[in-house]
């Protein structure tokens, strides 16, 4: 076990180096570059954008400037963001926070209403209620994030006027709890919807193997009601499936959150890369792309673990 | 005398013994009439075009739209907080760094102040007036060489440390390269800023910053620059704010802008990039007279224009910044104030001179005249726009409503192009970004401009790309193919029109105007501010009628806030100042 995290461990590192350089390889496909997003019009005078590039270091070799990037790193300095003048770790965890925030949120919904789906739409398979609840979650599931989300908000913001459209606080009254709860469900769900769509028909397709089982059999000739065969039977044996699906769809939350940030105006890591790349921040791109990978492979690496202690075999 | 004086110059340039740039501050100094001028100009370029308009007495126009008031209620008291939504994240809070128009009239001009401003707060009027702000005088050398500035006493920046005629120059030197006068930049020097600001500091011929005594500051010029002070008013899009060199000595080049420190009636108080920037009153400003009548301005981030109408009418925030023309008549039935006023705003298209069908400038008039721009402003931007007169900022001391380009017909512009020999019109490609600094709406805007020059044959191809990427494109100069591109900006310095008439300004589209940069060397140098004007309305005259920039629309900026917010001045320029305004319960 211990010989086993060590090799996880390790092997991390050359995960991350390598997500580094392809992003750092993409952006710099990208027309444009922090230099001109600085000067606007003034990037006319040929002398002026030498200066600033020079300033930079975006007139070194690509190499030399992801060695410098590499190497400050490793001495725990994420360099100074081109478009706020600031040190990107003092922007970057606050972010990070928020992010987590919108990923529990979503987490919470992901998996309450998943299983629920999931459950109910195995007991009742084949009725119309399946049928329609199944088509619905294909549906969800292959809609862009960005689009359910502005339904969402049309819907309940500025038609119905229930919650917020915007933001994590109100500007006008102070944050509480409550009012970032009501800030929350809008984007949270709307992040959730895939995942959600997914653990419901993993759920499903477990419990109806699950039911067919010959001891589901055994309990309901013993005259236990369904809501007992159910939830006292056959969901222990789903629930490793459930947990290890619902351990995956952490990380894609997380990193999904992106398109949701940016519909809602959630100030978390996915609309710092949108504005990053908006910006050409280059520097600030790749200390918030790493940071999404680490959270990433660290879910991976935790509940890779845990299948681990459950199971030893898994090792391998 | 005038008419002995001008028949000199006239025979001098003739024979060779004046050179044009030397003749036209001649004529402008003669007071010579812009068409007059315009017609030697031409008499001497052998070329037979006709004058654009005579000659004005002074800037005019209206004080702003016809259609929306220049401000909201006004009255006395004082505090409250104001939450207003902006179009775009504020960028770097260093008064030397920071380039949107966003970040100026939000945090940067309440927190910093620079030397000399113009008059904001003024409802009456096109201010394009200078008044001292930290200074209490400027003095011109009669020879335009020196300016010195007396400060005015006392002041300290709000970290406790004095503002002084050290400050000013260790100011100066961070955005002022002196590589060229083979001087060695001292350690504050900025890149970066030097970058942003160079348009400005090296043709001003800034030669040494001498501080006289604490209290007096004077910039010594390689030879007269008339828009000096003027310039360095506009530096980098907003005044040249004043920072404390304590900060930086302290925190270093970054800690500028997590630490904004000045002399300003305002103290910054936080900032969550994406969110918002909050700042406070200055308890202890330097006038009490002129102190902020607020408690605190939260500037918030609200890139989405429907996101930021919703929280208006959801009383989220009191007022809005860019809001969607459509919106306009629903939120003022609904309570709500629009204001607009003129402003230095210019949307503005340039011509590629590679392209073999600009060549004559038949075609080029044809163009221009195919282009409704009246319509454009009324019916696609609903009154929030006014249509350009010529390339001068509308609020400029230069500005004259008689340098009129040409107005509006398609069916001449459809015998120009037949006799030009394009009876059947030509492909050319336009390149547009999908948004970005002052661009209103580019793409429908667009349309609109290829719409109209389908009908006299022209086909116009949109081109569009995302912002960075425009600017990366634009700013290498147009390709082959490309036909035209356009940029929004202006001044109310007319020092501007150097910025995109000039063969080594801007210059995107390759142009080289016979004639137009003596003229604007004529202007940039002229000792008499009534001879500067008249060069410069003759450089843009002469693009009149040569048409390689296109001045398309005047943007009035509106403004939408709630009746609660009292004293809101809408601003004749860029950048807003918010001492005056409060709040009601």
């Amino acid at each position: 076990m211990i010989a086993y995290l060590a090799r996880r461990t390790l092997a991390t590192i050359p995960t991350l180096i390598g997500v580094s350089i392809v992003t750092f390889a993409l952006i710099k496909l990208v027309p444009g570059d922090p230099a001109q997003a600085i000067l606007g019009p003034a990037q006319t005078n040929p002398q002026a954008l030498a200066a600033v590039r020079h300033s930079l270091g975006l007139d070194q070799p690509v190499t030399t400037q992801y060695w410098i990037w590499l190497t400050h790193l490793v001495s725990g300095d994420l360099g100074v963001s081109s478009q706020f003048r600031v040190p990107v770790a003092t922007i970057l965890f606050g972010k990070v926070g928020n992010t987590l925030i919108l990923t529990v949120g979503s987490l919470v919904f992901a998996i309450t209403l998943g299983l629920a789906l999931g459950i109910t739409t195995a007991v009742r398979r084949g009725s119309r209620y399946d049928r329609g609840a199944m088509f619905l979650s294909l549906v969800a599931a292959s809609a862009p994030v960005f689009w359910i989300g502005i339904l969402l908000s049309y819907l309940f913001s500025i038609q119905l006027g229930l919650l917020p459209a915007m933001g994590m606080a109100s500007a006008t009254e102070p944050s509480t709890p409550l009012t970032l709860l009501q800030h929350l469900i809008l984007p949270a769900f709307t992040n959730s919807v895939i995942s959600l769509a997914v653990i419901a028909r993993i759920v499903r397709s477990t419990m109806l193997e699950t039911l067919a089982q010959p001891y589901i059999l055994a309990a309901r000739s013993r005259g236990f009601s369904t809501r007992r065969v159910v939830l006292g039977h056959a969901f222990r044996n789903v629930l490793p499936d459930a947990i290890n699906i619902t351990g995956l769809q952490v990380g894609y939350l997380f990193g999904g959150a992106l398109f949701t940030e940016v519909v809602f105006n959630w100030p978390g890591i996915g609309s710092l890369i949108y504005n990053s790349i908006q910006a050409r921040d280059y520097v600030m791109l790749q200390g918030a792309v790493l940071v999404v990978s680490l959270v990433f492979i660290l879910v991976n690496f935790g509940s890779d673990s845990a299948r681990v202690a459950l199971d030893p075999k898994a090792a391998g | 005398m005038h008419e002995q004086g001008i028949e000199d110059a006239v025979a001098k340039v003739l024979t060779g013994r004046m050179t044009r740039r030397k003749f036209m501050i001649r004529a402008a100094e003669l007071g010579l009439t812009v068409s007059a001028a315009g017609a030697i100009l031409a008499a001497c370029a052998n070329k037979s075009v006709t004058a654009v308009g005579s000659p004005g007495a002074s800037a005019g126009g209206a004080t702003g739209a016809d259609t929306y008031p220049v401000t909201g209620p006004m009255g006395d008291g004082s505090g409250g907080t104001l939450i207003l939504g902006q179009e775009s994240d504020m960028d770097v809070l260093d008064p030397a760094l920071g380039v949107g128009a966003v970040t100026w009239r939000t945090v940067l001009y309440q927190v910093y102040e620079s030397l000399a401003t113009r008059e904001l707060n003024n409802p009456e009027g096109i201010s394009g007036k200078i008044v001292p702000n930290i200074t209490d005088s400027i003095d011109e050398s009669p020879d335009g060489t020196t300016y010195t500035f007396h400060l005015h006493p006392g002041i300290k920046f709000t970290d406790g440390t004095p503002f002084d005629g050290e400050a000013v120059k260790w100011n100066v030197e961070r955005q002022w390269d002196q590589s060229p006068l083979g001087r060695t930049n001292p350690s504050h020097f900025d890149p970066n800023a030097a970058g942003v600001r160079s348009w400005f500091w090296t043709p001003s011929k800034l030669k040494n910053i001498v501080v006289v005594d604490p209290q007096t500051v004077r910039f010594e010029l390689g030879g007269p620059f008339s828009e000096f002070v003027g310039g360095m008013i506009e530096a980098g899009l907003g005044t040249m704010g004043i920072s404390s060199p304590a900060i930086w000595e302290k925190y270093g080049t970054s800690g500028i802008a997590e630490h904004p420190t000045g002399t300003g009636p305002f103290l910054f108080d936080s900032r969550v990039q994406g969110d918002n920037v909050t700042i406070v009153k200055n308890p202890s400003y330097w006038d009490p007279s002129r102190a902020a009548k607020l408690d605190k301005i939260i500037f918030k981030v609200l890139p989405d224009a429907a996101t930021r109408v919703q929280a208006l009418r959801a009383g989220e925030v009191h007022g809005i910044f860019a809001p969607p023309p459509s919106e306009l008549e629903s939120l003022k039935q609904a309570g709500f104030i629009v204001t607009a006023r003129i402003n230095p705003h210019l949307w503005y298209l340039s011509l590629n001179a590679n392209e073999a069908y600009w060549k004559d400038v038949r075609v080029r008039q044809a163009f221009w005249l195919s282009i409704d721009r009246e319509g454009m402003a009324k019916n696609l931007l609903k009154g929030t726009s006014i249509a350009a007169q010529n390339m001068t900022g509308r609020t400029s001391a230069a500005y004259s409503d008689s340098v009129q380009y040409p107005t509006y017909d398609p069916d001449k512009a459809k015998k120009l192009l037949a006799d030009a020999g394009f009876k059947d019109g030509f492909d050319t490609i336009f390149q547009i970004p999908t948004g970005g600094s002052g661009e209103v709406m580019p793409v429908e805007m667009a349309e609109w401009i290829a719409s109209n020059a389908a009908k006299i044959g022209i086909r116009v191809k949109l081109q569009t790309s995302e912002w960075i990427t425009y600017l990366h494109d634009w700013g290498g100069g147009m390709k082959p193919g490309v036909g035209l591109n356009q940029m929004s900006w202006g001044m109310t310095s007319p020092y501007w029109l150097n910025l995109p008439l000039r063969s080594n300004g801007f210059n995107v589209g390759h142009t080289k105007i016979e004639g137009m940069d003596d003229l604007l060397d004529a202007g940039n140098e002229a000792l008499d501010p009534a001879a500067a004007a008249h060069a410069y309305q003759l450089a843009d005259s002469l693009n009149g009628e040569q048409m390689w920039a296109l001045p398309i629309i005047n943007d009035l900026a509106p403004v939408v806030i709630s009746p609660k917010v009292m004293n809101f001045v809408h601003t004749p320029d860029w950048w807003w100042d918010y001492r005056n305004v409060w709040v009601k319960a």
